[in-house]
């Protein structure tokens, strides 16, 4: 099947109405509200009713420009939503969208960093450290914390570490795809 | 769970061993003293992850291999990603037209971590699925191993994929098997997906009931999943059931 339809609206309609594939494309965008919504209670209280106006053309927007839709989907969506409906976005929402992107970081990535600082240059003075479990038996912690504004270009940044703190002069770089 | 091994219920823990790679293996070891565990790896993307990536994953998995030595690790038989983009959730393999780079990478992968990987078999949906039976007898015949999931071949029997009769020849060549809830879709109630938040149905303990003398003479395990809604009376009668139906 056309794998493009289990990422966008527009391209599971375009499959048969009554065909699998076109079944297994509604439950992939399900699965990608959840992925999207469930971590976020005020993004899913502010659209209500009406959150396939937003989720749909951010998934458009995810496909256009190739988005991973791996741990930094939520930042992005904060970006996509500073250019393309910055009335709706304030600064607790920004905030509950780089908490979920920074707690699905350390629940998926697998290389040795223990931690990760994520940072919008929206908000300076203040970011969010992330940690993966510190045992079997806990769970990943998502933390906002104060630092010197650092001196970075305009948009969101990350610095995974891999002590148990946070260093004093992260490593930044872009925010990935 | 601990309670569950505490009581006898269950004489081993299989761990999703990905959410503790960052961690020493003794770490882990101390979070079940004593308990024996097997390893099942969630996401290896064995089959389109890049060889670099895959060599990285592969030393982290081999020292707690080394060091907790399980009694067996699992990894997943499906597609991770589209175009570099990771999919709302594992899709199953195109048999015919990507079987052939399943295999390899499948035997690629057991190579690089240096032990016998059972790769689990799919829940199906798509039609594609019905190949599902035969792919897995050349992934065995080429010295790949089989955790045969009794629940998935059950869903995938009602997806109207591969029948249920057509692993019965699995079943006499695995010693390893798992067995979990499943539920209609939220989107589209006439299929069914694996969801690991129920109990078993009546139609998987009728399928644990027929496999049973298909793994007659084998030192063969079984492993109930449950990720999600966990409550320990209910994992509890799940795993009685389950005794009764295939011990």
């Amino acid at each position: 099947m056309n794998a493009e339809a289990l990422f966008t609206r527009a391209a599971a309609e375009a499959l048969p109405a009554d065909s699998k594939e076109r079944a297994l494309a509604t439950v992939a965008l399900r699965r990608i509200w959840h992925a999207v919504f469930d971590p976020c209670p005020r993004l899913s209280r502010l659209f209500g009713d009406k959150n396939r106006e937003f989720l749909d053309p951010f998934l458009e927007h995810a496909s256009r420009r190739g988005l991973s839709m791996r741990w930094p989907l939520h930042a992005h969506a904060l970006l996509w939503m500073k250019e393309k409906r910055p009335a709706e976005l304030s600064a607790p929402l920004a905030q509950e969208l780089l908490a979920a992107a920074a707690a699905r970081w350390a629940n998926e990535d697998q290389s040795d960093a223990k931690g990760m600082l994520l940072y919008s240059t929206d908000a300076p003075g203040s970011g969010l450290a992330a940690w993966k479990l510190r045992a079997a038996d806990q769970d990943v912690r998502v933390v906002l914390i104060e630092f010197p504004a650092p001196s970075l270009s305009g948009g969101i940044h990350c610095a995974p570490f891999a002590e148990e703190r946070y260093p004093d002069a992260p490593a930044w770089r872009p925010l990935p795809d | 769970m601990s309670s569950l091994v505490a009581s006898g219920a269950a004489s081993f823990v299989e761990v999703m061993i990905d959410n503790f790679l960052h961690l020493t293996p003794d770490a882990l070891a101390a979070a079940f003293p004593g308990v024996p565990l097997s390893f099942h790896v969630m996401n290896s993307q064995f089959v389109r992850r890049d060889d670099r990536e895959l060599d990285i994953l592969s030393r982290r998995l081999k020292l707690f291999i080394r060091e907790l030595k399980p009694l067996y690790v699992s990894d997943h038989l499906a597609v991770f990603t589209h175009g570099g983009r990771r999919l709302p959730f594992p899709q199953e393999i195109d048999y015919a037209r990507e079987g052939p780079l399943a295999l390899d990478r499948a035997k690629r992968w057991q190579d690089l971590l240096g032990v016998p990987v059972l790769f689990e078999n799919y829940p199906s949906i798509l039609d594609a699925g019905r190949g599902q039976p035969r792919f897995l007898e050349k992934l065995l015949d080429a010295g790949a191993g089989l955790l045969l999931d009794l629940s998935n071949a059950v869903v995938a029997h009602k997806n109207d994929a591969a029948p249920l009769d057509e692993w019965a020849a699995l079943a006499r060549r695995a010693t390893r098997f798992h067995a979990a809830g499943y539920r209609p879709s939220e989107t589209v109630p006439e299929f069914l997906v694996d969801s690991h938040d129920s109990e078993l149905s009546a139609d998987t303990l009728d399928f644990l009931r027929r496999v049973k003398p298909l793994a007659a003479g084998r030192d063969c395990s079984l492993v109930i999943e449950r990720d999600a809604n966990i409550d320990a009376a209910s994992w509890s009668r799940d795993l009685a059931a389950a005794e009764a139906a295939f011990a």
